[in-house]
Formats: structure tokens, C-alpha cells, sequence
């Protein structure tokens, strides 16, 4: 990495931060994660400070040992004014060197403790982004379209409630896992889906938040508390859907699945998704993760739109929705019964979704049917349904998406 | 060649609330490039370490010692660099480029008085 690269490091940082912190939390406790969080960012402030010459050959080792000296110093001053004189921190913890080894267990704890069954889905996964992965509180807000205020006396909140909680969640044995696993693996996808669907404003914090989903689901999958296929199809899923992401946005714009550069595609990311894939198919449960995996696999192994094996994409598609039966997978569905039997069918079968007024606000629902009716060579109806989508649409990205295609049918509706 | 001092004041390092990891980190980058640009120039004189933000001071004739440069976070002296160029105009045009500005920091310039070298003793 070239200390030179903005993006590098701002990643760098971010996840060096939320390590700092995991590790941090061992001493203080999720009862004062302030102060972690302080060590943390007093850290990477020396770091500013002191890296200005270029980066040291260890940078993560460096930083631990900042913190580590800061967190003794803290702690020192404490059993200072509490009088206990003797000072019981150079305990065997404090001491240790191996923070390499045990980082990725901190970061779990923190990514168990983070989804606290009293928080929300959307709050946990706030959380989990904003404590294990570093970002800050505005990222946090423009990841899930909520004002930067707003987010903060959230955040502010869930610390509260796991501050209550008293100790960090343990998760050394697989037994102790498997109490929150299936809240985190949700906390894990919703992030994920947090950096691949929405469209916030700032495109390089969304793929960041994609990747960092990604980091994680790996940890979860390769992790011995918290291995499994389930955990593997999590992985597989956000690396399989995570590789066309470099296509998906080309200059600020979103492409759809068939104009996408699939050369662009991210090939390492393919492999290890179809690696991933291959060892969630060790157990007897098929679950949703499964079935949005082996789409997205469909896709990625396929070179172009046409020979994509759409009859394969509608069978998962059908098996997912018996699990998940909401308009959105409908929809997806019906995308790829057009692929089959043509648009107008794909036409007719969008309209006739179950529940398809609730997709009346949800922008790729009016993407959708505009695309289907231009391929159906009815532009009267692409320009309606293309004009509904552009006054749905939340942000800009996705409004140029809509005027895009309203040119190539000639124009907005009159 | 004259030589001066960059005196760093306020900046990334001291601004509150402190900015967020990412943003340290790309504050960093710039930093960095800034600094290996200068030395490639070959307008670097002299490295010192970086300055921690606390510190003591001794203050008038009773020698009080105090803790800290009470100073507001915009004022503290952040770091101190030595540089070589031509002009004074040419090392306020180097210090233009130090990013310490999009945290509201400040680039004091101050011009080394050149004291003459010593004629070599008569023989």
C-alpha cells in the first residue's frame, strides 16, 4: 500500500479502529466503552502525529502498543485515586504481546455484544459498524438514510444497553455462539445490503460498508466458534454479490445487471464466493443465505444475460420465496421468468405480485417494469413507469439512473 | 539558500471533536505526500520527532511550573519542521501546500537570522 493512497488508509484507520476498541473493551469493559473508544481515537491521532514520514513496517503492531501504554496510563491513574497503591494492571493481560493472535477473537465478542437481543436489527448492525468496523457517526447515518443526530442518540442508546449488560458476550465454544449467531449473521447481511442496495451519497463509504460486511462474514466463517455452512453461505453470498459491485456503479451511476461490465467483476472475489459456497453445502439446512448465494452464483458463472441459466435463477428464486415470501423477491422473480418467457409475461407477473403496493415506493420496482416494457417495445408505458421510479427515487445515483432510461425511450412522460 | 521554521499549530491533531478514523486516515495520505514531496525537493533540513499534545510550562520570575501549553486547540503548537528555500515567498508558497488547513490549523513561517560564517584566522 502506498502511504500515499486517501482510500488505503482512511480503510486502514477505520479498521485499525474498531480493533483498538474490541481490544480496549477487554480492560474497561463494555460499562465504559468511552474510554476504549478515546484510547482508540488518541491513537490514531498519534499515529497522524507521528506517521507524517511514512508509515511504520508494523503499522497495527504499533498502534496496539500506543494503546496499550495509554490504557496502562489510564488505568494507573484510576488505582492512583482510588488508593489502592499497588497497581494490578501489568496483569498478565496487559502484558501479553500477542494481540495479533487474539484480535479477531475481540472483534467477535464485540460483534456478539454489539447484537444485543433488546436492540433492533437496524440498531445492532448500526452498532456493529460503528464499534467493530470504525465508522463513524455520519457513515453510520448515510448507510441507513437517517440523520447524523438522529443516529448518534441511537448509538448513544444501544451503548446504554450494552453497558447494562455488564460484560462483553463470550464467544469462545460454539455453545456460547450459538445463543446470538443467527442475530449476528442477520446484522452481518443487513449490513451488507446496507452498502450493495442503498445508493448514499458518498460511493465510497457504500462499497466500504459492502467490504467490511464482507470481512466479517469471513471471520464468522472461518472462526472455529462460529464456522458452519450457514456461516459459509453468508460468506459466499457477500463475496458473490460483492464482486460486481466495481460494475454496478460505473461514474456515479447504477448500472443494471445486463449492461454491467462483467469483466470488471471482481475475480478474487468470484473464487472465494464459489470456495465459500462449496463448504455451506455440507449440512442438511438450506437456508435463505443458501438460496441468495446460489443465485448470485448463477450470475457470476455466467458470461453474459443470455446464457445465464435463468431456469435454475427462477427454481431458487421459488425456493427462497417459500422462505421469504416478500415483494421484493417476487419481484426478482418475475425479472427472471421475463428472461425466460419474455417480457410481457414478466410484465404481467409484476403486476400481479402479492403485495405489490408496498413496492409502490421502492424505486427498482418502477426500474423494473420500465425495462420490461422497453424490451417489450412498449415505450408509452416505459416512459409512465420510469417517471413514477424518478419521483421514488432517494438520491441522485439512482434519479440519473431513471433519466438515463427515460432518454432511451424518448423522454419523460408528458 | 535561507533557511526557516514551520511552526504547526492546531490542525487534525487537536481540532474537536477529533475527526473520524477514516478521515484521520486520509488527512494522513495528504500529510504524508506533502512531506515526501518537500523532502524529494530537497527542501527538508531537519527531522525532529513528533510533539505530544501535553507538556509543562515554566512561566516568569518565580519559575512557575505549569502543567500543559494552555493554549487554545487552534493556538497549540502541533510540530515544527525545518525547511531551505530561496525566499521567504517561496517557503510560505511550500507551506501553502501543508493539508493542516482543512482542520483549520495554521503554518507559522519564520525566516533563520543567517549569521555569517567566521572568516578563516589569518595565518
Amino acid at each position: 500500500m502506498s502511504p500515499r493512497d486517501e482510500h488505503a488508509l482512511a480503510v486502514l484507520f477505520r479498521q485499525e479502529s474498531g480493533r483498538l476498541v474490541a481490544y480496549l473493551a477487554r480492560f474497561f469493559g463494555v460499562a465504559d466503552l468511552a474510554t476504549a473508544e478515546d484510547i482508540a481515537q488518541e491513537t490514531l491521532l498519534a499515529a497522524l502525529q507521528s506517521w507524517g514520514e511514512g508509515l511504520p513496517s508494523e503499522p497495527s503492531a504499533w498502534l496496539f502498543s500506543v494503546a496499550k501504554n495509554r490504557a496502562r496510563d489510564v488505568l494507573r491513574r484510576r488505582s492512583v485515586r482510588k488508593g489502592n497503591g499497588a497497581v494490578a494492571l501489568d496483569s498478565a493481560e496487559l502484558a501479553d504481546e500477542t494481540t495479533h493472535n487474539t484480535s479477531d477473537e475481540d472483534l467477535l465478542q464485540m460483534m456478539f455484544s454489539c447484537c444485543h437481543p433488546s436492540l433492533t436489527e437496524d440498531t445492532q448492525t448500526a452498532l456493529m459498524l460503528r464499534l467493530v468496523c470504525g465508522f463513524g457517526t455520519a457513515e453510520v447515518a448515510s448507510a441507513f438514510f437517517s440523520d447524523p443526530r438522529a443516529m448518534e442518540k441511537r448509538l448513544v442508546r444501544a451503548k446504554k444497553v450494552l453497558a447494562d449488560e455488564g460484560k462483553l458476550f463470550d464467544v469462545t465454544t460454539r455453545q456460547e455462539a450459538n445463543e446470538r449467531q443467527a442475530a449476528v449473521m442477520k446484522a452481518v447481511y443487513l449490513m451488507f445490503d446496507a452498502g450493495y442496495h442503498s445508493s448514499v451519497a458518498h460511493e465510497v463509504v457504500r462499497s466500504d460498508v459492502a467490504a467490511e460486511a464482507i470481512r466479517l462474514a469471513a471471520l464468522l466463517a472461518e472462526s472455529h466458534a462460529t464456522t458452519g455452512p450457514v456461516a459459509h453461505a453468508l460468506a459466499a453470498l457477500t463475496c458473490l454479490h460483492g464482486a460486481r459491485l466495481p460494475a454496478r456503479f460505473a461514474a456515479g451511476v447504477l448500472v443494471p445487471l445486463e449492461k454491467q461490465d462483467r469483466s470488471a467483476w471482481d475475480a478474487r472475489l468470484v473464487a472465494l464466493g464459489m470456495q465459500h459456497l462449496a463448504a455451506s453445502a455440507t449440512g442438511s439446512e438450506l437456508t435463505v443465505f443458501h438460496l441468495e448465494a446460489g443465485i448470485a452464483a448463477q450470475h457470476a458463472a455466467a458470461g453474459s444475460v443470455e446464457t445465464t441459466n435463468w431456469q435454475e435463477i427462477v427454481r431458487l428464486y421459488d425456493l427462497l420465496y417459500a422462505r421469504k415470501a416478500t415483494p421484493v423477491v417476487a419481484l426478482s422473480r418475475a425479472i427472471a421468468l421475463a428472461r425466460i418467457f419474455g417480457p410481457q409475461t414478466g410484465i404481467a407477473e409484476v403486476l400481479a405480485l402479492e403485495g405489490r403496493e408496498r413496492l409502490d415506493a421502492y424505486p427498482f420496482y418502477w426500474a423494473a417494469l420500465g425495462d420490461l416494457a422497453i424490451r417489450a417495445g412498449d415505450l408509452a408505458a416505459a416512459r409512465t413507469w420510469l417517471s413514477r421510479g424518478h419521483e421514488t427515487a432517494r438520491t441522485d445515483p439512482e434519479r440519473d439512473m431513471f433519466l438515463r432510461r427515460l432518454g432511451d425511450c424518448g423522454g419523460a412522460a408528458s | 539558500m535561507s533557511k526557516f521554521m514551520f511552526i504547526f499549530r492546531g490542525g487534525g491533531v487537536t481540532v474537536q471533536p477529533p475527526p473520524p478514523p477514516a478521515e484521520i486516515g486520509a488527512h494522513l495520505a495528504k500529510w504524508t505526500a506533502w512531506i515526501d514531496g518537500l523532502a524529494k525537493a530537497g527542501h527538508t533540513e531537519s527531522h525532529l520527532p513528533p510533539l505530544e499534545n501535553g507538556g509543562k510550562t515554566v512561566r516568569g520570575s518565580s519559575k512557575t511550573v505549569t502543567d500543559g501549553p494552555y493554549a487554545e486547540a487552534k493556538d497549540l503548537v502541533s510540530g515544527i519542521l525545518t525547511v531551505s528555500a530561496d525566499s521567504i515567498e517561496v517557503a510560505v508558497e511550500l507551506a501553502r501546500g501543508c493539508p493542516i488547513y482543512e482542520y483549520n490549523g495554521s503554518v507559522e513561517v519564520r525566516p533563520f537570522i543567517a549569521i555569517p560564517h567566521s572568516a578563516p584566522a589569518p595565518r
